[in-house]
């Protein structure tokens, strides 16, 4: 049996939406994830967040990114090309978590490497039971991508 | 008129003159041969006459002799000798003469010799009667010499008179022959005239005919021509014939006025059409020639921008036919140039609704939907806190008081639930409108895929998903015989789905349901159709039934959003097929659709994007 909390990480959610940040953050604490989440709001926030011109780069070998796609500066595609484009932020796992259903979407963000796509049913049950599977899945499937050392 | 054999109007002006020639010459040589007939038996009948008046002549010269002789005789004076010295001395050389004459006449050189001996004979006669009377008077002639005398002139007479007969029968012979031959002539003459007149006749109407046809032919080139350049004015087309071999370039005027250019601005040559191009599409559009010159491409046809005099650039579309030498070198290339320029500006507009129409339907799947996750969640979040608050504020009932309690009851578990509940439904209704608005759109985009489709598969399938509806409302469905397509398969499921789920949902529910799936063949459809003995469409619904979110009247206890026929619709028409119903109120409707009948070998091959946006929905 794995034990679902042993590893701590930190949710950094990038949305714009205040309200879908606050639906999202207390339905994964209902799904048991007790783990500090981090909301950034637009996607400039984002780039700060991951590259910051200044500064030693973090470790972020502990952070799940969930991560809209319509922003109103620079939108979630970017977000995730850039992110997946650089060694060191590229293992870092993307759940995209947006409205759209839009095959080209969905396509564009596998793409361009993301590990999840998620719909955002406006349903709430199905919301709320699709965040906190999420929430569970975070907990115990870790980082889906081959380990550095193999890789670089 | 047509010519056999391959025969040109040359060769037959040709052979007409050379009938005309030798008729001509025949006709000719027979006159000649006629007036060298006549001009023989002209001088054959003086011949005769000669020969007549000689003989005459020699027989009253005999006669004369004879006469002065006896007048010597009788008177025994001397003058009666004077007629008789000179007929004597004359006739001599006359029968030399005529037996000159008549030297190549063997029977009459004869007779002629016969009439000397005579003459001779009387002469003789005669000249010893002068002697014998000049010596011993006029008794020394007895009267049986004289007896003798007149036997011999006579002979001589009658001899001279046959032989004058005889020519004279002669002539008339030969007068009669002459006569013949003048009515074979005038014969020959007539029949000459009217073969002569005959042939110009002929020919002159050949020649008329022959002209008139190439006056025709040419007329026609005229008019075809004149057809044709009043329609390349009409269409306002541009006409160029583009020379390899010396880089030169016709223009036509309107070539030219479609650029903005008078007839004589333009020099031309293929450079000055080439540096009118417009610099982004010369490597394009010189590209699509090469292909046709080297006969990549079957057909010529291209699009650029050229430049016009005003400064504007224009979409001219060139197409063209090339021709080429024997070594396969192209020689020329004549074509049109049409201005494109308002077509292309429509594609244009069309290319930026569809994008509009693209970022309109992404806003709505995206943009739209999530004010709805706010508003659904909140709301949920919302009835969770008031249950919470409910929860709270259940122990201290007493606390608070009968009354107010009643109140707070209300509103925690009547009003604000009922409020919730409003806000939610209207939110999945929002939602459901919007799915419905994206599906709708993104039927423009779903790539048809077509295969051979048995229709009676798909009818089961679709029948098999409404199983349960069906034997609930125990409707008798009846499926003819159905044929095998070439369609999209899933695009064919869904349009019966839709058909047989509203076949299904709409009947009435005092009369057991009959639905019935038929199919019948035009020569280039197959039309399905599908019978219920439903509620039937009232006729003023019949527009609404295919607008999207809009329903008939009388549907109000079934739910349904009015957007599966809006689909099914919008779906034929992609396919190339059609939709409409016969309906009466209470009695039924009978749905039909066409689907062009369609080989494989014409089918798109599969496309890797498969995405249908379907959706089962209410009728209308």
């Amino acid at each position: 049996m794995i034990e679902p909390y042993a590893a701590p990480f930190t949710v950094v959610m990038v949305e714009d939406d205040p309200g879908h940040a606050a639906l999202i953050r207390r339905n994964l604490q209902r799904g048991g994830v007790i783990n500090p989440i981090t909301l950034l709001s637009t996607g400039t926030q984002a780039i700060d967040y991951f590259f910051p011109e200044s500064g030693a780069p973090q470790d972020h070998a502990d952070t799940v990114l969930m991560l809209d796609l319509n922003l109103p500066d620079i939108d979630g595609f970017e977000i995730l090309r850039r992110l997946k484009g650089d060694e060191r932020t590229k293992m870092i796992p993307v759940v995209v978590l947006t409205t759209t259903d839009h095959p080209k979407d969905i396509d564009r963000c596998y793409a361009l490497g993301c590990n999840a796509f998620m719909t955002k049913p406006v349903g709430y049950e199905a919301f709320s039971e699709a965040i906190r599977k999420l929430g569970l899945t975070l907990t115990v499937v870790r980082v889906p991508h081959i380990s550095d050392d193999q890789h670089a | 008129m047509r010519l056999p054999w391959g025969i040109t109007v040359k060769e037959v002006y040709l052979a007409f003159f050379a009938v005309i020639a030798i008729a001509l010459c025949g006709f000719i040589m027979v006159i000649y041969g006629q007036y060298e007939r006549v001009q023989q038996s002209q001088k054959y009948t003086i011949y005769q006459y000669e020969n007549i008046r000689q003989s005459r002549m020699i027989l009253s010269d005999v006669i004369d002799m004879e006469t002065g002789v006896r007048g010597f005789v009788m008177s025994g004076q001397p003058r009666f000798l004077e007629p008789y010295d000179k007929a004597n001395a004359r006739l001599r050389d006359e029968i030399f003469a005529l037996r000159n004459q008549t030297y190549y006449e063997s029977n009459s050189f004869a007779e002629t010799n016969a009439w000397l001996e005579q003459i001779e004979a009387i002469q003789t006669l005669l000249a010893k009667q002068v002697t014998r009377v000049k010596a011993q008077g006029r008794s020394a002639i007895s009267s049986a010499e004289m007896e003798q005398e007149v036997q011999q002139m006579d002979r001589l007479r009658t001899t001279v008179e046959a032989a004058v007969d005889k020519r004279l029968v002669l002539l008339r012979q030969q007068v009669e022959l002459v006569d013949r031959q003048r009515n074979n002539f005038l014969y020959i003459l007539i029949f000459g005239a009217v073969l002569g007149v005959g042939i110009l006749l002929a020919g002159t109407v050949l020649i008329i005919r022959l002209e008139s046809e190439k006056e025709k032919a040419e007329d026609e080139n005229r008019r075809s021509e004149s057809r044709f350049l009043a329609v390349m004015n009409g269409v306002n087309d541009g006409l160029y014939e583009l020379n390899f071999v010396n880089d030169s370039m016709f223009m036509s005027r309107e070539f030219k006025a479609m650029l903005g250019y008078d007839e004589d601005e333009l020099e031309e040559t293929a450079e000055t059409a080439i540096n009118l191009i417009h610099p982004d599409d010369v490597e394009g559009s010189l590209e699509v020639r090469r292909d046709y010159i080297t006969k990549k491409t079957p057909f010529y046809s291209n699009v650029f921008r050229m430049k016009h005099k005003d400064g504007t650039w224009r979409w001219i579309l060139s197409r063209g036919i090339g021709t080429w030498d024997k070594f396969g070198q192209i020689r020329s290339l004549i074509g049109t140039h049409t201005d494109i320029s308002e077509q292309k500006a429509r594609e244009e507009d069309l290319r930026q609704l569809n994008a509009d129409m693209e970022a309109f339907t992404y806003i709505t799947s995206h943009d739209m939907r999530s004010p709805l996750v706010n508003l659904k969640g909140f709301s949920h979040e919302l009835a969770i806190a008031v249950h919470e608050v409910n929860e709270l504020l259940e122990p201290k009932k007493d606390q608070i008081g009968a009354p107010t309690w009643a109140k707070l009851e209300t509103i925690l578990k009547h009003d604000v639930p009922e409020a919730l509940g409003f806000i939610g439904n209207a939110v999945d209704r929002m939602d459901t409108l919007t799915t419905a608005i994206l599906d709708l759109s993104r039927i423009g985009k779903y790539v048809y895929h077509d295969e051979r489709v048995n229709a009676r598969d798909v009818v089961d399938t679709c029948l098999g998903a409404q199983s349960y509806e069906i034997t609930n409302k125990g409707v008798e469905v009846k499926v003819g015989a159905l044929p095998e397509i070439v369609t999209d398969r899933s695009a064919l499921e869904q349009i019966f789905s839709n058909l047989i789920d509203n076949a299904v949902k709409y009947l009435r529910s005092d009369e057991p349901g009959h639905i019935e799936i038929t199919c019948h063949e035009t020569g280039r459809d197959y039309i399905f159709s599908v019978r219920d003995n439903g509620r039937g469409i009232a006729p003023e619904d019949s527009d609404r039934v295919f607008n999207i979110f809009r329903r008939a009247r009388n549907t109000g206890d079934v739910r349904g959003l009015g957007i599966g026929m809006a689909f099914v619709k919008a779906s034929l028409r992609r396919m190339s097929g059609a939709i409409w119903f016969e309906s009466a109120l209470n009695r039924g409707t009978t749905f039909y659709f066409s689907l062009p009948k369609k080989t494989l070998e014409i089918a798109r091959p599969p496309a890797e994007a498969r995405k249908a946006a379907g959706t089962k929905g209410g009728r209308g």
